[in-house]
């Protein structure tokens, strides 16, 4: 019989959050769970607009000038996690889950594929078929398109940052950057991906009014955003066999002597 | 890992279960090599008088998934037992690599950082990554015993470092795991 494996997850959709404070929050989470403070946590989230720049990341991912990106109200950091560049913004599910490998016996590809797996999974509760566990394209793909990204960082045995699905990202801010060191592919996202199906209206009939759609995709996308969600956590807490998954709120993720 | 790679090269990977086979065969024979001492976090260190050469060993390298950036010391930085002193980045995972002895570094190998991959592609051989330096060398002379008397072919080794290291407390060395405890706690 299994040992029941426990899953905090604290969902901060609500709001944007910004970058660095998550960056801030992960590093306490990471010292809590390396001395055992704090039980295994998934966050999720959105955040502010925002591109991140990897361990293998560079200036030279960057098609438009980083300052004048500043200027319009992106922020740009640099990450101590794998992969390159990559954005982050309103409409795109983050999930950092800052989990002990070593008690799971995860090796770093091991973690890496279940979250790929994770996304190919929640994906699929749309009907989107992805893939992930392409070599040398980490990531989840539908076809050549980009739905997914992973960067992770692994310290002491304890994961931190994680995995960006777009749901209903505006993916024209990709075009300021080379996405993830892939020049030639392109981005999408469910919403993107069930538009071009034809399947994310009910089937009115009548050819569809393309005005009525985009108030509807207006109207629904904070829903979209919110079944990916529910459908993530439930499929990241599978992959790893959690038993028992524990929604807690923000006030609960640090123990209390830390606040 | 060798045959990991046959099948993603032959597009064997769409076909799980035959490349998981390969990949579980690949694990289950990794390398374990008796002369080298080894930590429970997957780094082997060799003595070569009072210096020691660290690097990643064959299970570690399969669980981390093929090898695309190095991160390495600068010569002269201080190494402490069980902390980091670089990283790697596989399959979009960065993952910190942690000194098994305590010391500064005398050397690192620049083939690593300049060819990631072959920290995957030659069991010990190009895998070293710093050599330290000893700082006492008690434990040196048991161990050149027993080198010797194991009649290590010293040359597939010299390449697969990562940093040498100028030992400053060689009694570190008896924490380490032999290989065949090693070889047991990889089996978990």
């Amino acid at each position: 019989m299994p040992a029941s494996k426990s899953l905090r997850v604290c969902s901060l959709t609500h709001k944007l959050v910004r970058y660095l404070p998550s960056v801030e929050l992960q590093t306490l989470l990471e010292q809590h769970r390396k001395e055992g403070t704090v039980g295994d946590t998934l966050l999720v989230l959105q955040h502010a607009p925002v591109f991140t720049v990897g361990k293998r990341g560079s200036a030279q991912d960057f098609h438009t000038d980083p300052e004048e990106l500043r200027r319009t109200g992106f922020e740009i950091y640099s990450v101590p996690r794998g992969g390159e560049t990559t954005y982050h913004g309103p409409g795109q599910l983050v999930a950092y889950p800052i989990i002990n490998l070593r008690q799971l016996g995860l090796g770093a590809r091991a973690f890496v594929e279940g979250l790929e797996d994770a996304m190919v999974q929640a994906a699929g509760c749309f009907g989107i078929e992805a893939r992930g566990r392409v070599p040398g394209k980490t990531g989840v793909w539908v076809g050549e398109r980009k739905i997914g990204a992973v960067g992770v960082r692994i310290s002491h045995g304890i994961s931190s940052h994680g995995v960006a699905l777009n749901v209903t990202t505006d993916l024209s801010h990709y075009r300021h950057i080379v996405p993830c060191g892939t020049p030639d592919k392109e981005v999408t996202s469910v919403q993107r991906e069930l538009q071009q199906a034809g399947t994310y209206f009910e089937a009115g009939g009548e050819g569809g009014d393309a005005a009525k759609d985009d108030a509807l995709l207006q109207d629904t996308a904070p829903n979209l955003l919110k079944e990916a969600e529910q459908h993530m956590v439930r499929c990241i807490a599978g992959v790893y066999g959690y038993t028992d998954v524990q929604d807690i709120v923000e006030e609960q993720l640090l123990p209390t002597t830390a606040r | 890992m060798a045959l990991r790679r046959f099948a993603v090269q032959f597009g064997l990977r769409a076909q799980a279960p035959v490349a998981d086979l390969a990949a579980s065969w690949g694990r289950a024979f990794a390398t374990v090599l008796p002369e080298l001492k080894y930590a429970k976090s997957h780094e082997w260190a060799k003595p070569q008088g009072d210096v020691a050469v660290v690097g990643i060993s064959d299970h570690a390298q399969g669980e981390l998934g093929d090898v695309v950036y190095v991160e390495l010391p600068e010569v002269g930085a201080t190494v402490t037992k069980g902390e980091t002193f670089g990283v790697v980045e596989s399959v979009k995972a960065a993952s910190d690599v942690y000194s098994p002895i305590s010391g500064e570094v005398v050397e690192i190998n620049q083939a690593l950082v300049d060819e990631p991959a072959k920290v995957n592609s030659s069991p010990y051989e190009d895998r070293w990554m710093i050599k330290v330096k000893l700082s006492n060398t008690n434990s040196f002379s048991l161990l050149l015993l027993l080198l010797l008397l194991l009649q290590v072919n010293s040359s597939p080794y010299e390449d697969g470092w990562m940093i040498k290291v100028k030992l400053s407390n060689s009694g570190e060395l008896g924490d380490l795991l032999d290989s065949s405890a090693y070889e047991a706690h990889c089996q978990h």
